[in-house]
């Protein structure tokens, strides 16, 4: 016995499959689906290609837009139709609502006192014995101003930790409803949220603002963890292609290699999260921020889910993607966008672990956003100062 | 690239559609779903038929996609879909696919599927796709040496398994169409 016979099934046993009804019929199905028009205009890079999350190959981000704005259901190119359509339904595309949100970006507010973002985030994780999951909530107010007489605030709150589901309120009922948790430093955690350091109180935190200074003097806000001044956001060119070009310019400065991720794979997967980046919270003029969404509806591997609502309860469409966290180890990643104002809703990561009891659980780490963008309005100052 | 893409689909499906479904069938516990994880692949393949690379690199490119889309199907990202309906039936009732449940299989199974699934995936590269160090460095997308020495690696940890087990096979270790 060797290796080979540990195969399921031999290249031999299958000779011949391709040609039955059902390869026919499959093949038929997959080619009446859309197919991304690729420009020919933009010379692809000459490195190896591979896999799914590899560069979208330059595709004409403004034909793809016209295109859709025209005529969403509209064909990339005339299709066979064979085999029975494969999705009757009326649910709009990855691609179509990212385009909308595009067109409905172009019309956000584009200057104001102040630069506000007002985030919810929420996260999981298990309690100390792995017996049930906890979730905790803070919110998180920033006001970076252009004007040099007014003053960088940020506005955070804990809004307490409580157990996630009901099922885990019963496991935390039976472990006699602790209101504090305390974690010891060296817990397995498989990297999935990390120790707490103090003790994790379940009751809610006062209301507290910090005034940003040093540092933050002339910042507005960060990309991809570089700090950008106001100069640098404003100069940053807003055409689909060019911005495309830009972004992969940083990245491609990135050292990548040696990270145990595909290079490749890197760079694609930093552009997406440099473009969701830029909607969720840089100060950029909304046509840069349109153009953001315009790159991320020609990038590979987002899929629509449907209508959904995010954490905080509001509709959104939802989009979702495969982030690849370490070799082979994947966390789905979903953004609730509302197409019609092009705001983003909430941003999702999903991971699973298992508890002590063998239960698979869910832990969701998210950022639901109540606010991004221009204000004339003035932050509610809290009487607690950091 | 001057030819349509219809015609070059059908030409790649055609012509890969047998290795892409052996490679998925071999790697999926379930029969049926690789119906689904096939119909994926080729959807890709469909989508992106312009960064298809040419001949036999368009099969390599295939079975990165496919590695992927079992990845994501492992992660419980499963779905039958309606257009696979047919497909998952022929699957379930494949002749060769008809064959002791897992827990008899041999010892050397055993071994075989306790290795990570990094080495599980080289060492069944060589043993059932039959590819070489050049074409594997392709289909990952790392250097040919990475895959000599991950090889290297691969069998002699498969090797001690196997010699704990007590199995005492050299052959087993030796795939043949390669040599170390």
């Amino acid at each position: 016995m060797n290796l080979t016979d540990l195969a399921r099934v031999r290249d031999k046993d299958l000779a011949g499959e391709a040609s039955v009804p059902e390869a026919r019929t499959l093949m038929h199905a997959i080619m009446s689906e859309e197919r991304e028009p690729v420009a020919a205009a933009r010379p692809r890079p000459k490195v190896r290609r591979r896999l799914v999350v590899s560069f979208a190959a330059g595709l004409s981000l403004a034909t793809a837009a016209a295109v859709a704005v025209i005529s969403p259901a509209m064909r990339s190119d005339s299709t066979i139709s064979v085999a029975p359509s494969v999705s009757a339904t009326a649910e709009p595309t990855a691609r179509q609502i990212l385009l909308a949100a595009a067109v409905a970006m172009e019309k956000a507010p584009a200057s104001g006192d102040y630069w506000r973002t007002a985030t919810v985030n929420q996260w999981m994780l298990t309690d100390p014995t792995r017996s049930y999951v906890l979730e905790g909530r803070r919110s998180l107010e920033t006001w970076l101003a252009k004007r040099p007489d007014l003053q960088y605030w940020r506005i955070w709150q804990d809004l307490g930790v409580k157990p996630a589901t009901p099922q885990d309120e019963a496991a935390w009922r039976a472990a006699g409803a602790p209101t504090s948790w305390r974690y010891p430093k060296n817990m397995k955690t498989e990297n999935l949220f990390s120790v707490p350091s103090k003790p994790l109180e379940a009751a809610a935190g006062e209301r507290t603002a910090e005034r940003l200074y040093g540092k933050w003097k002339g910042s507005a806000g960060d990309m991809a963890g570089d700090s950008m001044t106001w100069k640098e956001v404003r100069a940053i060119p807003s055409e689909p292609d060019k911005l495309r070009n830009y972004l992969e310019e940083r990245i491609g400065r990135l050292e990548l290699a040696g990270s145990g991720m595909d290079v490749e794979e890197a760079r694609a997967s930093i552009l997406l999260r440099d473009c969701v980046g830029i909607i969720s919270g840089l100060p950029a003029s909304p046509e840069v921020r349109a153009s953001a969404y315009r790159i991320l509806a020609s990038l590979p591997g987002i899929r629509a889910e449907g209508e959904m609502t995010d954490p905080l309860g509001r509709r959104g469409q939802t989009l979702s993607y495969q982030e690849e966290i370490e070799p082979g180890l994947f966390a789905q990643v979903q953004l609730v966008v509302d197409p019609s104002t092009g705001l983003l809703l909430a941003e999702v990561r999903t991971n699973t672990t298992k508890l002590a009891n063998g239960r698979q659980a869910e832990l969701r780490l998210s950022t639901s956003y109540q606010a991004i963008g221009w204000t004339d309005e003035r932050p509610e100052l809290p009487a607690h100062r950091n | 690239m001057g030819v349509d893409p219809h015609s070059r689909f059908v030409e790649i499906y055609e012509s890969a559609y047998e290795p892409i479904l052996g490679y998925v069938l071999r790697r999926c516990p379930h029969p049926e779903d690789a119906a689904d994880v096939v119909a994926e692949t080729f959807t890709t393949a469909w989508r992106r038929i312009e960064e298809l690379p040419e001949g036999d690199e368009a099969r390599l490119w295939l079975y990165g996609v496919a590695r992927r889309v079992l990845a994501n199907h492992r992660r419980g990202e499963r779905r039958h879909e309606q257009r696979t309906a047919a497909l998952r039936e022929r699957l379930a009732a494949f002749p060769a696919l008809a064959r002791p449940p897992e827990d008899e299989i041999s010892q050397m199974g055993r071994v075989f599927r306790d290795l990570t699934d990094d080495d599980r995936e080289l060492l069944s590269l060589v043993a059932w796709e039959r590819l070489d160090h050049g074409q594997i460095a392709r289909m990952l997308g790392v250097s040919r040496n990475a895959v000599r020495i991950r090889l290297y690696r691969a069998r002699k940890r498969f090797a001690r398994g196997l010699a704990k087990a007590g199995i005492d096979h050299p052959r087993a270790v030796a795939l043949e169409g390669s040599s170390l």
